[in-house]
């Protein structure tokens, strides 16, 4: 029977101020295009459907989300218009109300109008509005002739769109993605009501419970014939307690082992996102992390770099001070050692007698710059003193080469002990003062090593704060704060208890394959019993439900294969009906998935892939919005006859672009098979507040169509605060 | 699927023809009234299964079956 919306009417509901006949829209039976501005009224004329339907409106809660509303106390106060909760007085009342009124065709093609009315008695209540349980009517117009209808109300609003199907014909497109199930039971309830599955699926229920049943009645039959004969009760009793652990139990346990491990699943799938970015959040902290411990420890080797020298200077033990110490030696020796050459010097002057005073003068002198025997030989044969640049005389080269050369050439005081002495003394000298520097040169080293070391390490650890500077730089700063550890903890959980209930399953499947194995023995240990006629009778056709329970099965799981596959082949064409010549949607496709649970039931899963087969949950934005329409018209041409309820949209194409929207809307005008109410803003220019390009290329595509109609609401000129709804385009 | 054709699929599963309707040759052609009259016990269980009963309906007609 298909149901056609002719007109809905608005009582003091949100904006819309004013009676029922005041705030009327009215409807044709083709596409119905509403196009108003932001904030005009087009969701709330959603809402009187959605709360006409199913009690509840959409609202928008602080932080922008949507969420399903009852009326109450909380919200009404939204709801009431608000000139009109404004001028209440106390104990005043006002109504809300929502009038519909919608035709109804029957096999016959007999047509049926059907009024409902769903109203709420506000009442100022001090400070508050108080709202009363909704007040509701149905009528019917028989020929303008209004009476009250026999039905109820509930059994009336279900006409318009059943209730379990109201996600796919009454959306709202903001929120498509929360408020129309894409997977899990709420698409299957769909599914299964929307398509004659629903039938098999039945039957196949009842194939399994028949099958149940008549090992129940096979025991009883067995129990019974047994009584006689102990050895074959026991037997039988140890059969059939077998039989009930085998079904009852391990079975059941089997099914909920596997619901937790869909549970361990879906939380998974769920957080898995949030847990690899708090994964990699906690990667990032812990590299962090490593270059703040790493960089401690070079400190921590510095400052113990720092302590020791520290100690070096303040520990007399220590070479440091021995050093300072060696030092004064030094001094102290080099006093010696010049006092020593001086003695020395003047001891080999005493030595000679033969030296006059003045020779000795002059020796003293060039005793002080040491000159070597060879420049006296030279002068000598130049004839001339280097020092006085005089000519020598006779008896000056005499003296020089008797005295002079022999004695530098220490060949004159060979035999002298004191002066032998004296040079071992020197040697003596020179190898202290080799000890010396080489204790000092030790010092040096051990001191330059602690140096050393603390440079180095002040490197090292200059280099590592670069690294963790630029390691920051590029992946971004993380603070513990940073880190979901709840959807990490949460996910690794789900982790462990899928493995876990995965384990405890396979030990489930192994008691279970033991258990039958224990069965079979024990059957063909009783095989040879004496039976009844009735009791061989009751095993057959017990045997017969069980393969018929697996027929069965077969049969539902190629039914819902094929019905998956025909979704998945429909929801494309749709999907790229609604994209077409978009680039950008060329490569992406929808995805049908289904699986049969280990309770039997079936899964689907539907989403948008790229063309290697990635889910494109992630991306958001306009191919969901797509996905979500072209599975909506999808379901619904799949359903055919079945389903010919009034699709109404609130922002359908909310999500995508002018070109995609403007091919939305005129495929739809070509191709809606049920009556469409689109409501939208895509289509009006806010700035001057009328149709803009698209919307007017619409009008004229509708002008064309005698059952489509464009209605726009703007607010009232001569009252700003009410609205005025207009035909654009009447039929 | 309606239930002449859950009806048709079962017994034109090849394995459950062979074993417990030999005599049905032409699966297309029945459906769930032809059943009511089979003299076939596994026939009689499937019309229980298919026809539309409440559990305490389908569990008299089961014990029926056996007596």
């Amino acid at each position: 029977m298909a149901v056609v919306i002719k007109k809905i009417e608005l009582n003091n509901w949100f904006g819309y101020k004013g009676s029922y006949d005041e705030n009327t829209f009215e409807f044709s039976d083709g596409v119905n295009i509403i196009v108003a501005s932001n904030d005009v009224g087009k969701s709330k004329l959603h809402n009187a459907f959605r709360w006409i339907v199913s009690d509840k409106v959409i609202l928008k809660d602080k932080e922008n989300k949507y969420s399903l509303e009852d009326i109450d106390l909380n919200t009404v106060s939204e709801i009431l218009n608000h000139d009109i909760r404004n001028q209440l007085k106390n104990e005043e009342t006002a109504t809300i109300g929502v009038r519909l009124t919608f035709e109804e065709i029957d096999r016959r093609g007999d047509t049926f109008n059907r009024i409902i009315t769903k109203e709420l008695i506000c009442k100022k209540d001090v400070n508050r509005i108080t709202v009363s349980n909704p007040i509701t009517k149905v009528q019917r117009n028989e020929r303008g002739n209004i009476r009250t209808a026999p039905e109820s109300f509930e059994e009336v609003k279900n006409k318009i769109i059943r209730q379990n199907l109201k996600d796919f014909f009454l959306v709202q497109g903001e929120s498509l993605e929360h408020l129309t199930p894409l997977k899990g039971e709420s698409l299957r309830t769909t599914i299964n009501n929307l398509v004659s599955i629903n039938e098999l699926d039945k039957k196949c229920d009842t194939s399994i419970k028949m099958a149940k049943k008549i090992t129940l009645l096979r025991q009883d039959i067995e129990k019974a014939e047994d009584s006689k004969n102990a050895q074959a009760s026991s037997n039988t009793k140890r059969k059939n307690d077998l039989e009930n652990d085998i079904i009852d139990i391990i079975e059941n346990q089997l099914i909920d082992v596997q619901n937790f491990i869909d549970e361990s699943e879906r939380i998974i799938i769920k957080f898995k996102g949030q847990a690899e970015i708090a994964k990699n959040q906690k990667g990032l902290k812990q590299r962090i992390d490593d270059f703040n411990k790493k960089i401690n420890t070079k400190e921590g080797i510095i400052n113990s770099g720092y302590k020791r020298l520290v100690e070096n200077f303040i520990n007399r033990d220590f070479y440091l001070s021995k050093l300072t110490n060696d030092q004064v030696e030094k001094i102290n020796l080099n006093k010696f050692k010049s006092y020593f050459r001086d003695f020395s010097a003047l001891r080999r002057t005493e030595l000679n007698d033969a030296l006059s005073v003045e020779e000795q003068k002059m020796l003293y002198a060039l005793q002080k710059d040491q000159p070597s025997p060879q420049i006296l030989e030279q002068m000598l044969i130049e004839g001339t003193c280097y020092v006085c640049s005089n000519d020598l005389n006779e008896k000056s080269r005499i003296y020089m080469n008797e005295k002079l050369i022999p004695y530098f050439r220490n060949e004159l005081n060979k035999n002298d002990d004191e002066l032998n002495k004296y040079d071992e003394l020197n040697s003596i000298y020179l190898k202290l003062e080799g000890y010396l520097n080489k204790f000092n040169h030790f010092d040096s080293n051990y001191l330059q090593k602690i140096i050393d070391d603390i440079v180095e390490n002040e490197n090292s650890k200059r280099e590592l704060e670069f690294d963790k500077d630029d390691f920051i730089k590029e992946n971004g700063m993380v603070d513990d704060n940073d880190i979901d550890n709840i959807s990490l903890e949460t996910y690794d959980n789900a982790i462990r208890d899928k493995s876990k209930f995965s384990e405890n399953k396979i030990n489930l499947e192994n008691k279970l394959t033991s258990k039958e194995r224990e069965l079979t023995e024990i059957k063909l240990t009783t095989i040879n019993k004496e039976e009844s006629s009735k009791l061989k009778k009751s095993k057959e056709i017990e045997q017969f439900g069980i393969d018929l329970k697996n027929v069965f099965l077969e049969i539902k799981k190629e039914a819902y294969e094929n019905f998956a596959s025909d979704l998945e082949i429909i929801t494309n064409n749709k999907f790229k009906a609604f994209s077409e010549d978009n680039s950008k949607f060329k490569n992406q496709s929808i995805k049908v998935d289904f699986s049969i649970n280990h309770a039997g039931n079936p899964d689907f899963e539907i989403k948008v892939i790229d063309q290697v087969g990635n889910n494109l949950k992630q991306g958001g934005g306009a191919s969901q919005a797509l996905r979500q329409l072209a599975v909506i018209f999808g379901l619904i041409e799949k359903a055919g006859g079945n389903v010919d309820y009034p699709f109404i949209a609130d922002a359908p194409t909310s999500n995508m672009t002018h070109t995609l929207s403007e091919h939305f809307f005129n495929y739809q005008l070509k191709n809606a098979t049920t009556q469409n109410i689109l409501i939208t803003k895509e289509l009006w220019n806010d700035q001057k507040n009328t149709l803009n390009d698209i919307g007017e290329r619409i009008l004229k595509n509708i002008e064309e169509i005698e059952n489509a109609k464009m209605i726009s609401i703007v607010f009232n000129e001569n009252e700003k605060k009410k609205v005025r709804i207009e035909n654009l385009k009447n039929i | 699927m309606n239930i002449d054709e859950i009806l048709r699929k079962i017994l034109a599963n090849p394995e459950l023809n062979k074993r417990y309707w030999p005599e049905i040759k032409n699966p297309e052609s029945q459906n769930l009234n032809t059943l009511i009259m089979s003299q076939n016990v596994y026939l009689k269980y499937l019309h229980i299964v298919l026809s539309d009963q409440n559990d305490n309906t389908r569990n008299n007609s089961l014990s029926n079956l056996l007596n």
